[in-house]
């Protein structure tokens, strides 16, 4: 399957556009690449990828709220919530994507990290999306009362109220529909790296923390 | 060689130091900067954390950033709204270094400075910049390479200590392994201790073998040579000299005014042709060497006898003294014919002789008891006769002391010149012998056939040396020698005593003359009798060293009765060997002769020194000489074809 770079010059120019910011490194996934990884995570990685590089060839040529639905749908449906705890035997673990689908459950940062990196895989903007650490209070009667969550926002234009990705409430919802949450404090993948774009896999920073950890196992599952 | 190995070590460890220097200061710096930029970025998110919570009231988020500001280790802290405003900022001067600038400039540090997304809600508000202090990086860069430098450096000196240690352990095997090598090459044979380092002393075992191979080689030529010297010299049958020997031996003794006096006994053994067809060849041969072995017992009684066969018949008998030749005569007769072959009147013999002879040729002599053997044939008894008295006016030993003290003192001295020549025809140098004027009994210079009374070594040499005036004679030679060649450039040489080798300061003297004469002293050569290397080795070893020193060249004359007394100036380091005259003469036309002479060259040559050879008196000898080798040649026979001289 060709990479999105080898596309038509039209739709490339499309995608810039659409970006806004040509600085950017072209965004696309190797499905050879991802193949190879899901086939080292074992037969149910494999199994998840047909449905979700079908999904992303699918997004790559279409609006960024259509990719917003989907991408959301399609994790919220594949993966089911559980604990690190249960899940990895773990306190916290933050899985990548290929990890989460093939395990088919995670908990809420598994949900943001795969989300993230397929709508970029597809082509939108990084600027646009921030992962958002929020508290969230949780229905009546459920104890405790509220826990620290993490939600992927959609920001259309710097400082606009942002569109939620979120697994506690299935559909795309803006931020003033979320009463339950609270944002306490968002990044994302330009933003904590700003002025050190170069930095290589082989930089000793580069390893030292566990955001940065997950998003370069994800590149190395050919969402680049 | 050890510097240049210095030199190397030292550069390389300098080398060593500044490149492993350089590269721990680099890591070092990496490092740092490392730690600046995480510091940077985690500073900046908890600012951002922080600032987030305030819900967009920019006076606190100010007075929050302000707080953290103060009190933390910050250069520059900047909020920036989203649409590019600066909505406040913190800045702080850099804390002066102190590093030198040169290091700083050397090591840029550049950490980039931490940023943060701040936000009111959903709402993304700005961006946070912080930058820390940064010149505590190059003070603790500078104190950690100033500490590793002066570590290094002590570890360096510690190496370069260790390996002088080293090396000169290694330089005195090697420094003696040299020497060896260098004695060889200038003829000297030494075995060399062998050294603890594997490498050398397998080099030192060789060379140590290859010294005794060399060594033994010379010592079995040494043996051969002695060995054809005894068959050019002796006769087969009987083991006496040759005539020519014996005859030379007489000339010897005859000219040498020290002995009193000789005497000369002559044995025929009568009709030999005739015995010899009686007896036959063999029996013969046996009957001459019983004749023989009575001469013989002679010569091992009587120090300084000599004997020798003359003919197939006639036998000779020298006697070192006088006064005891009548009786010899005697009883030698009654041995002889107390033979059984002679008493059984087989064979007979005859016996004559003179006595007292001083002075005479060899030949006058052989002549004199020539005809008292015919006398005593004639008469069948033994005959001596009584010599007239050879030197015409032989004067009292203290007459000559006084006459030779008062030529020097007076200067009534010169020197004679003989040519000494190279193959080539040209001159090696000029023998140089002390001439001394006698006056006659009035005081006046002689006249006459005798000329201004100057006359040769040979008649007064044994009397200076019984009067102990060898030192002072000797260096009368020396500084007219040395004056000559200043005049005219022309190389001489002149001969030394043994008497003046073992006179004590003689050596030194020569030094000091020599000394103040030094380019005259390059052109000089000195010789000595090659007996003398039996008395004082020692002695002769420093003269010959302080002299060659001073360019002077020195040599052995009258060399090559023994092949293994030729054999030890190599460790007296000589330069050459004049041989003498009996072991040249005749080999022209004599085999033995040319052979032994051939053999005494190749070992002179073989121990690195020129052979000469001396009292060439016949021109085919000296083309004879040529053929065998000789570098160089002396005696009446010799001409310079060189036309300065």
């Amino acid at each position: 399957m060709p990479r999105l770079g080898l596309w038509p010059p039209i739709a490339l120019q499309v995608t810039v556009a659409l970006l806004g910011a040509a600085a950017l490194p072209a965004l696309a996934w190797d499905a050879a690449v991802m193949q190879s990884a899901a086939r080292k995570l074992g037969p149910a990685a494999v199994a998840a990828l047909p449905p979700l590089q079908a999904l992303l060839g699918r997004m790559e040529a279409a609006d960024d709220r259509e990719r917003l639905q989907a991408v959301n749908r399609f994790f919220n449906q594949r993966i089911a919530f559980a604990t690190d705890q249960s899940v990895w035997d773990q306190e916290d673990y933050w899985a990548s994507p290929l990890e989460a689908l093939a395990k088919g459950q995670g908990d809420c940062e598994d949900y943001a990290i795969a989300k993230y990196a397929s709508l970029l895989a597809v082509g939108v903007a990084p600027a646009r999306l921030r992962l958002v650490y929020v508290r969230a209070r949780m229905p009546a009667g459920t104890v405790p009362a509220s826990q620290a969550h993490m939600v992927l926002a959609y920001h259309a234009n710097p400082g606009d109220e942002p569109l939620i990705l979120d697994n506690l409430v299935p559909e795309v919802l803006p931020a003033s529909a979320r009463p339950d949450l609270t944002p306490l404090f968002s990044f994302s993948a330009d933003g904590l790296w700003h002025g050190t774009g170069s930095v290589s896999a082989g930089d000793p920073l580069a390893r030292v923390t566990r955001w940065r950890e997950v998003w370069n196992k994800t590149r190395a599952e050919g969402f680049l | 060689m050890t510097r240049r190995i210095m030199l190397l070590l030292a550069a390389v460890l300098l080398a060593a130091l500044l490149g492993s220097l350089w590269i721990h200061t680099l890591a070092a710096r990496d490092a740092l900067q490392t730690q600046l930029e995480l510091r940077n970025q985690d500073a900046a998110t908890a600012l951002a954390l922080s600032l987030s919570q305030q819900d967009g009231d920019l006076a606190a988020m100010e007075t929050v950033a302000a707080a953290q500001f103060d009190l933390g280790h910050y250069r520059r802290l900047v909020f920036i709204q989203l649409d590019g405003k600066k909505i406040f900022e913190r800045q702080h001067a850099l804390n002066p270094p102190t590093a030198p600038q040169w290091f700083i400039q050397a090591l840029p540090v550049q950490a980039p400075p931490g940023r943060a997304t701040v936000m009111q809600a959903w709402r993304e508000l700005g961006v946070l910049q912080v930058e820390s202090q940064s010149s505590w990086v190059h003070d603790t860069l500078w104190a950690a390479c100033s500490r590793t430098a002066a570590l290094l450096l002590a570890l360096a000196v510690l190496a370069l200590g260790l390996s002088v240690a080293l090396l000169r352990g290694w330089q005195r095997p090697l420094a003696s392994t040299v020497a060896q090598a260098q004695a060889i090459e200038s003829g000297r044979f030494v075995i060399a201790e062998e050294p603890a380092m594997p490498e050398l002393r397998h080099l030192t075992r060789s060379m140590n073998s290859m010294v005794r191979r060399l060594r033994q080689l010379f010592d079995s030529q040494a043996e051969q040579v002695a060995t054809l010297q005894r068959q050019a010299q002796t006769d087969g049958v009987t083991g006496l000299l040759l005539r020519r020997q014996f005859v030379g031996r007489l000339a010897d003794r005859l000219a040498n005014p020290d002995v009193p006096g000789s005497g000369l006994l002559l044995v025929r053994l009568l009709r030999l042709d005739t015995v010899n067809e009686r007896l036959g060849f063999a029996a013969t041969d046996r009957l001459l060497a019983a004749t023989a072995d009575v001469l013989s017992a002679y010569v091992q009684r009587v120090p300084g006898a000599v004997a020798g066969r003359l003919n197939g018949s006639d036998f000779g008998l020298l006697l070192p003294v006088t006064g005891v030749s009548t009786e010899t005569a005697h009883s030698l007769a009654a041995a002889l014919n107390a033979s059984p072959l002679a008493t059984a009147g087989a064979v007979s013999y005859a016996v004559g002789g003179v006595e007292g002879l001083l002075g005479q040729s060899a030949s006058a002599a052989l002549a004199a008891a020539d005809l008292a053997l015919a006398r005593g044939e004639a008469s069948q008894c033994a005959v001596v006769e009584a010599a007239g008295v050879a030197a015409a006016d032989m004067v009292g030993a203290r007459s000559w002391r006084l006459q030779i003290t008062a030529a020097l003192d007076e200067g009534r001295v010169r020197l004679g010149e003989f040519p000494v020549i190279d193959r080539a025809g040209q001159l090696i140098h000029l023998e140089c012998p002390l001439r001394v004027q006698f006056l006659a009994a009035d005081g006046t210079v002689p006249e006459g056939a005798g000329g201004d009374g100057y006359r040769p070594a040979r008649e007064w040499l044994a009397l200076a040396m019984r009067s102990r005036l060898m030192p002072r004679v000797d260096l009368a030679a020396l500084d007219l020698a040395l004056k000559a060649i200043n005049i005219d450039g022309v190389p001489r040489c002149v001969h030394v005593a043994q008497d003046s080798l073992d006179a004590p300061g003689f050596v030194s003297d020569v030094v000091s003359r020599l000394s103040l004469a030094q380019s005259a002293a390059r052109q000089l050569s000195i010789e000595w009798v090659e007996t003398a290397n039996n008395a004082s080795p020692t002695v002769l070893r420093e003269a010959a060293n302080a002299w060659r020193t001073l360019g002077v060249k020195v040599g052995v004359e009258h060399a090559g009765a023994s092949a293994q007394t030729l054999t030890q100036w190599h460790s007296t380091r000589v330069d050459f060997i004049k041989v003498d005259a009996r072991h040249v003469q005749g080999a022209a036309s004599d085999n033995a002769m040319r052979g032994y002479a051939a053999s005494l060259v190749s070992l002179v040559h073989g121990l690195g020194l020129k052979a000469i050879a001396e009292g060439i008196n016949d021109p085919a000898d000296l083309d004879a000489a040529w053929d065998l080798g000789f570098d160089g040649a002396t005696g009446p026979a010799v001409r310079v074809t060189d036309s300065e001289r």
